[in-house]
């Protein structure tokens, strides 16, 4: 089968530590992040021609777009900027068109978020200001939370089912030294459901976390990223959906409790696969809810068959699907708009066969995605171990 | 409920917190498309004509979900409380609160009435209609 795809790979990854509060700088994390990435992909600053970034000063210009600045201050020339939202997912795609045009050679993508938090308040991005959500006291869990109250009225789901998808990923969080909550576990489905109510039918957790901390990472050709170190992981295809702004008009799920379907047929299309050919699953596990719905979109089950699927399949590391395997949103790290680059980093790392403990063995395929129905948008990836490094070993 | 809502409104938005200054429902309602459609916007989201206009509303709808809050975002809500999407006329739904003293009673498809008795005077929420009856009676 032949791809109008781009042929481009995710050379480098880099995440700096992730933490509660690291003490530093948006800037100074997202800097980390980015030498990191550019020495995980045996690559100098010089290699890079194109960046997508948000330029979080200090210093700097007011003025758009900020991916600029990130080339002044690496000190390079630069033929492709763009100040992509999220990061993750449309980043990379945006990075393969670009250089598939041939527009530039070699991404960063670089987001995170640091020494922005303040006293006991839920994150900002997580209350975005409107004049027909805030007065109200809606704030994101919120419209999360009225999407999944209205499939457990259409599809008469138990809700108490859906605690194990929850511990299940925080387990994995638990054994990984590098989680938030490495450690804290493990946790047992009854352990979710006895944690405190925040908004129905979500307990805490059964919601993701708000911390700091930078991901990084370098785009570029398939060719290109044969000269890095680590195995070549290629991009297979993609696709976003945008239903309506986020956060502002009411999320209603017969509107948007598919979205990623599109998205995702085009992606596997793109791709030449079916969603029984994927090894591996990062999703975006902002509540429990949603991994369930999202493998509905991503048509590995049907609509409102998720909680059947996810129980049969299993998302563990013994499952048919291992899901989340860093922890995910929930128990690894959430950095605001940069924690859709986490879920493909780890996807990388499983193609690369450098997931250490939690690796899924011979894994070749995985699939990453960013947002949800909630937030009205969503969008996917599928990634795979490039037929290239057995052609060069 | 920490500030006015209407500090936050648009050119677009003006009437709507001006007509719940005075108690009053209204909503953007398009005469070619014969619907309404909520946020205002510029256009009508239909048709993209400009001209529409505000009539008002019935202040009855029914639950289309909601959820019971018992972490507020922010300081200033008294928890718990209900944030529930309340369907009102076709192409008019709010993001609002639903007063109810008994939790467990709400649920998804309860008809709604719009009250202006929650802690900001100017702010449309609503109350399950059995509950509105009870109060006024």
């Amino acid at each position: 089968m032949t791809s109008s795809f781009p042929r481009v790979a995710i050379a480098g990854i880099g995440v700096t530590e992730q933490r509660k509060s690291l003490g530093t700088s948006t800037l100074e994390a997202c800097l980390s992040a980015t030498k990191m990435a550019l020495a995980d992909a045996g690559m100098s600053v010089h290699d890079v021609d194109g960046v997508m970034a948000r330029w979080p000063g200090p210093g700097g210009t007011v003025l758009k777009p900020g991916s600029v600045d990130w080339a002044e201050m690496l000190g390079i020339p630069v033929r492709w900027v763009s100040d992509t939202y999220p990061q993750g997912i449309p980043a990379v795609l945006e990075a393969a068109a670009v250089i598939g045009a041939g527009l530039c050679n070699t991404v960063l993508i670089v987001g995170g978020q640091a020494g922005e938090f303040s006293g006991n308040d839920v994150a900002p991005y997580t209350r975005p200001e409107n004049e027909f959500v805030a007065p109200w006291g809606a704030f994101t869990a919120a419209h999360f939370a009225m999407i999944a109250e209205r499939y457990l009225h259409l599809y008469q789901v138990d809700w108490s089912r859906f605690a194990t998808v929850a511990a299940t990923i925080r387990n994995f969080g638990h054994l990984n030294p590098d989680a938030l909550m490495y450690g804290r576990g493990p946790y047992s489905a009854s352990d979710i459901l006895d944690s405190p109510m925040v908004a129905s039918p979500f307990r805490r957790l059964d919601l993701c976390l708000a911390n700091e901390g930078a991901a990084a990472m370098i785009i570029t050709s398939v060719e290109r990223a044969l000269d890095s170190p680590a195995p070549v992981v290629e991009v297979l295809g993609g696709g976003c959906e945008w239903f309506r702004q986020q956060y502002v008009g009411p999320a209603r799920y017969e509107e948007v409790g598919m979205i990623g379907e599109d998205a995702s047929r085009r992606a596997f299309s793109q791709a030449g696969l079916v969603p029984s050919d994927i090894d591996v699953a990062q999703l975006y596990d902002v509540n429990t809810f949603e991994v369930v719905r999202q493998f509905e979109a991503l048509g590995f089950c049907g609509q409102g068959e998720g909680i059947d699927f996810v129980t049969s399949a299993g998302l563990g590391l013994d499952g048919r699907i291992p899901t989340n395997t860093d922890g995910g949103l929930m128990s690894f790290s959430h950095i605001g708009w940069g924690a859709p680059s986490l879920r493909v980093v780890e996807a990388v790392r499983q193609l690369r066969h450098a997931g250490a403990d939690r690796q899924v063995p011979g894994a070749e395929t995985a699939i990453a995605a960013g947002a949800g129905a909630g937030a009205q948008y969503y969008n996917v990836v599928l990634l795979g171990r490039s037929r290239a490094n057995q052609a060069q070993s | 409920m920490t500030q006015s809502p209407s500090a936050a409104a648009t050119v677009f938005s003006q009437p709507f917190w001006q007509a719940a200054s005075e108690q009053r429902l209204i909503r953007p309602w398009c005469a070619h498309c014969q619907i309404s459609f909520f946020p205002p916007a510029l256009c009508c989201p239909h048709c993209l004509e400009t001209g529409w206009t505000w009539i008002d509303s019935s202040g009855i709808g029914s639950i289309y979900s909601f959820t019971r809050v018992f972490r507020a975002p922010v300081a200033g809500f008294e928890t718990p409380y209900v944030v529930a999407i309340v369907d009102l006329e076709p192409g008019f739904s709010l993001i609002t609160n639903v007063l109810e003293s008994n939790f467990d009673q709400v649920r998804i498809g309860d008809e709604v009435e719009v009250d202006w008795a929650g802690s900001m005077r100017d702010l449309p929420v609503f109350r399950r209609a059995s509950a509105a009856g009870r109060r006024t009676s």
